[in-house]
């Protein structure tokens, strides 16, 4: 090996040396699918779940949205993907198609069997593509629905922040574990530690005095659950 | 009409060890039973002024005269004889005698033997046509730093790299940097610059750079595209010193004479940026790169007897990249250092015999280090190398009806070990996208062995007055991947008149698989690639040089990855273009201009769509012009440049894992886009102090003197959405002092 892998010296000397005006995974400030959520994300042999998602818009707002097509990525055969009134459902096949279905996947017998589904959104005009694993064999819940706490105070629909300044975020309602992930999202200000259960929102004086945050706590088992608070600086 | 001319400075062809053209200074040899000629010429020093007094000796015939106060000379020289021209004071020079016409010899003075630089485009052996340019004249061109090896991105052909460069090889002509050779004093260095482009080596330690971008000879192999040699420089008779320092580095050169048959050079250099960078940059930046490196050379040389001189060289460098944090929570987070280093030591010996032989053998030991860390990722790796390689020439006035014949063979045993322990990312290969650190990881822990063993033979011979042949078969033998790759080569040259030279080459030329992963899959063939160039070379006037090149060459078994990751030899690949360059040296005006024009491309399969390569490059242009004053106390000069922008492969979407929080990059044709083209000024000054018995100069260079920034790449946002161009640094000022006794 006569040569340092060059080009990941570079790119880190340039990513150290660079300035980005780029977004940050934690600004909503375009159209982006935020979350996809299965109402049941481990579905038993004839078991049926609905999905919907948490999407943002150009200017940052939160909103539930429901695919405009799902379907499952690849031919598994264990699973039923179908347009019902107000969404789509996804049912798992009986137990013999699931045993089948592992069989042809190369899995034992006690191994889960996870189905990829592909659903589709129109946000703003825009088509967004997003991806959402069902696990088939065993039932499996989201993680229950979390609270936002806005300096200490726990609020639902909209909050008042301290305006130019720092404002605390904190998770409330899920008990964090190495199987859960938290991601903070804002429309306005700028956050810092995004990814733990307190994060920290600065507004500057150029920041839009209204804006929206989120939080989003997602399971390794493929559950979603989110928050969203209005928030407005005086 | 002036008469064709090949002159040897042998003293710059000795310090080029067994990678360099042999000079054969025949002696006493039976005379060829043809009439003798009568050739009439002239013996000037670089600046044209006549050097009355010096010895010319016909070889092997032995008649010998002495030019008169104008520089002239006549004597009889029988078909196949060459001259051996002396004076005091000035390095003896071989001169071939072709065709009709004088003969116009140009000495150079001992003192500044070493500073000669041939750069050679596609020809083997021979030195007639190349362009010659002084160290001076190279060190000094605008946008280099004074860093002589910082020049060779001006040549036509070559690519300049990408990035704050360090590491790099140099990219030649369409291919990529492994593809091609950078050799000191005949053997591999590992690199050629530091980061900055600095180059290892200071200008004042280096004697000769010569630069085949193709149609190579035989004697080397273990290259598929081009070959960057570089020749360090012994010390001269007087005793010498030199400091330098920079705002990035400072530096000190000693040379004197050892008893009367020994010389020794020594030369040591660090940079400093990284001791007030972080000092210097406001703590809101975070991270900032603070790269250390330093290097030393040394070389001695001794005249072991009148036939038989030595020579030792060591030379070092260590180069050391890290982020440095201007406030704790950044140190806390970031991890990423790489340390580069390497020792090589080469021991080299020349002899010239009798009746036209010579022998250069040479044997080196290389040992390298290279270490890098970047979060939970790294790689160690440790190697240590023993090269040996030898080559006998013969020169002979007649043979088989042929005149003036070479006959060369050599051999060259390269056997390496290697301890890789990594676990990295696999990183981008060529023609695939990026993925920065987030690619899957490849562990390995253990020791390859590699043993590469070459061999050659050529002959060199003239086929009529104007016409000459070199025609060579080279075999290897690369035992690690049990591949024995035979290569056929041969250039044929024309000289159409005494000012123009036609020159035809041919060959086979094969790369090992042993860059880097190539090294964790050991059935992998050697690249091989065909070359052929057609090349003219003209002098305009008395002040002006022309050469135009040619090429094409063709690619086959390229190592490229198939879907499952694995290194398979199924690609193909094409380079061609043009290269001109053009020079002109006239009084106090030297000015410069090359121009490629080039396209090169690559198929990743056999049935696959031909792609642009990585390294395609269009447009690439390069003119310069310096200006020394009357009074030789200050020096200006400029340099602009344009090239192409770097083919890249565009995003045109993504899809948004949800389970998996990331996005999948949904990407276009593979270098279906192209950076910006790029073009900037570069600008310098030197002033110079004279003393009785040293000299002091100053000077500022300046790169980029437009603030035009180079954009490197793209960088995408996180399910890119956005994208925005990662240039490199607006300017880039150096100045410095110099002092040499």
């Amino acid at each position: 090996m006569n040569r340092l892998t060059t080009s990941v010296v570079v790119a880190a000397a340039l990513a150290a040396g660079a300035c980005t005006d780029l977004s940050q995974r934690w600004e909503l400030d375009h159209a982006r699918v935020l979350a996809v959520r299965l109402s049941s994300p481990g579905l038993a042999p004839g078991e049926a779940a609905t999905v919907d998602a948490l999407v943002s818009d150009a200017t940052g707002t939160p909103a539930l949205a429901t695919p405009t097509l799902v379907a499952e990525v690849g031919a598994s055969g264990a699973v039923a993907v179908a347009a019902a009134p107000g969404g789509w459902t996804v049912t798992a096949g009986d137990a013999a198609a699931i045993a089948a279905a592992r069989t042809a996947a190369g899995l034992t017998a006690d191994q889960p069997l996870d189905v990829t589904l592909g659903a589709q959104f129109v946000i703003d005009g825009v088509d967004l593509v997003a991806t959402k694993r069902v696990r088939l064999g065993e039932a499996i819940a989201n993680p229950p629905t979390p609270t936002i706490a806005v300096d200490g105070q726990v609020v639902t629909d909209a909050a008042t922040i301290s305006g130019v300044g720092t404002t605390t975020l904190t998770l409330g309602g899920v008990t964090l574990d190495d199987t859960l992930a938290v991601d903070w999202l804002t429309s306005t200000g700028a956050l810092t530690n995004s990814e733990t259960a307190s994060a920290t929102l600065e507004l500057v004086a150029a920041d839009p005095r209204t804006g929206h945050v989120v939080v989003l706590v997602k399971s390794d088992a493929g559950g979603a659950a989110w928050a969203t608070v209005a928030v407005t600086a005086p | 009409m002036m008469r064709a001319v090949r002159t040897i400075t042998l003293a710059v062809a000795a310090t080029a060890l067994v990678g360099a053209p042999l000079a054969g200074r025949a002696v006493a040899q039976p005379a060829a039973p043809a009439p003798a000629a009568t050739v009439l010429g002239v013996v000037h020093d670089r600046l044209g002024a006549p050097i009355a007094g010096a010895t010319v000796t016909t070889d092997p015939g032995g008649v010998t005269t002495v030019t008169d106060a104008a520089g002239q000379f006549a004597i009889a020289v029988a078909p196949g004889e060459m001259l051996i021209v002396s004076a005091p004071s000035y390095e003896t020079a071989l001169v071939g005698v072709e065709g009709e016409g004088d003969v116009d010899v140009e000495l150079v003075p001992v003192a500044v033997v070493g500073e000669v630089v041939e750069i050679v485009d596609t020809k083997p052996t021979e030195v007639a046509g190349a362009v010659n340019l002084t160290t001076d004249e190279l060190a000094t061109l605008p946008g280099t730093g004074g860093d002589l090896l910082a020049s060779l991105d001006s040549l036509p052909g070559v690519v300049a790299p990408s990035g704050f460069g360090g590491g790099q090889g140099v990219i030649i002509r369409g291919s990529a940097p492994e593809d091609s050779r950078i050799l000191l004093d005949g053997f591999d260095i590992p690199q050629l610059y530091h980061l900055f482009n600095r180059s290892i080596i200071p200008t004042r330690a280096v004697a000769g750079l010569e630069y085949l971008p193709g149609g190579f000879d035989v004697r080397y192999g273990r290259a598929s595209s081009g070959i960057v040699s570089v020749t360090s420089r012994g010390a001269g008779d007087e005793v010498e010193a030199s400091g330098e320092v920079s705002i990035i580095e400072a530096g000190v050169l000693g040379a004197a004479p050892i008893g009367d048959d020994g010389k020794v050079l020594v030369s040591f250099r660090r940079s400093y940026v990284d001791t007030y960078l972080p000092s210097v940059l406001p703590s809101t930046i975070g991270l900032v790169v603070a790269p250390r490196y330093y290097d030393g050379l040394i070389r001695a040389d001794w005249d072991v007897t009148e036939r038989l001189r030595g020579a030792l060289t060591v030379v070092g460098s260590d180069d050391l990249t890290e982020l440095v944090a201007t406030d704790d929570q950044t140190a806390e987070e970031n991890t990423f250092r790489a340390d580069t280093k390497f020792i090589r030591a080469i021991a080299a010996g020349y002899w010239r015999g009798d009746r036209g032989v010579t022998v250069d053998v040479g044997a080196s030991v290389l040992a390298q280090g290279v270490s890098f860390a970047f979060g939970d990722q790294y790689l160690n790796v440790e190697q240590l190398s023993l090269g040996t390689r030898a080559e006998v020439s013969k020169r002979v006035a007649n043979l088989a009806g042929l005149t003036n014949v070479v006959l060369r063979g050599g051999a060259e045993l390269d056997p390496r070990r290697v301890l890789l322990d990594l676990r990295l990312n696999r990183g981008r290969d060529e023609g695939e996208p990026d993925t920065g650190m987030d690619g899957p990881l490849q562990v390995f822990d253990d020791t390859v062995w590699i043993t590469d063993v070459g061999a050659w033979s050529a002959i060199e011979a003239s086929l009529a007055p104007a016409i000459r042949l070199s025609a060579g078969l080279r075999l290897d033998a690369f035992t690690r991947n049990g591949a024995y790759p035979l290569q056929p080569r041969a250039e044929l040259t024309y000289r159409a008149d005494d000012r123009t030279k036609l020159r035809l080459a041919a060959g086979r030329y094969t790369r090992p698989a042993e860059f880097q992963g190539e090294l964790l899959t050991p059935a992998l063939e050697p690249e091989s690639a065909t070359q052929l160039t057609v090349g003219a070379e003209r002098k305009l006037g008395q002040a002006g040089n022309l050469q135009v090149t040619l090429y094409d060459t063709e690619r086959t078994k390229l190592i490229t990855r198939d879907e499952m990751g694995t290194n398979r030899n199924q690609g193909r690949g094409r380079s061609y273009g043009m290269d001109l360059l053009a020079s002109y040296r006239r009084g106090r005006w030297f000015g410069w201009f090359s121009y490629s024009l080039a396209r090169s491309t690559r198929r990743d399969t056999a049935t696959a769509p031909a792609r642009l390569f990585d390294y395609d490059q269009t447009h690439d242009l390069v003119a310069a012009v310096t200006y020394k004053s009357k009074n030789k106390r200050w020096q200006v000069g400029g340099r602009w440049s344009y090239a192409s922008g770097q083919p890249t492969t565009p995003v045109l979407g993504a899809v948004y894992d949800s389970d998996g929080d990331r996005f999948l990059p949904l990407n276009g044709s593979v270098n279906s886009e192209r950076l910006p083209a790029h073009h900037q000024l570069d600008l310098r000054v030197d002033h110079f102090w004279r003393f009785p018995t040293w000299t002091l100069s100053a000077f500022l260079d300046i790169n980029n003197a437009y603030l035009n920034a180079k954009v490197e790449q793209y960088q995408y946002n996180f399910d890119y959405t956005q994208r925005e161009e990662i240039k490199n640094l607006p300017i880039f000022p150096s100045i410095g002092l110099r002092g040499e006794l």
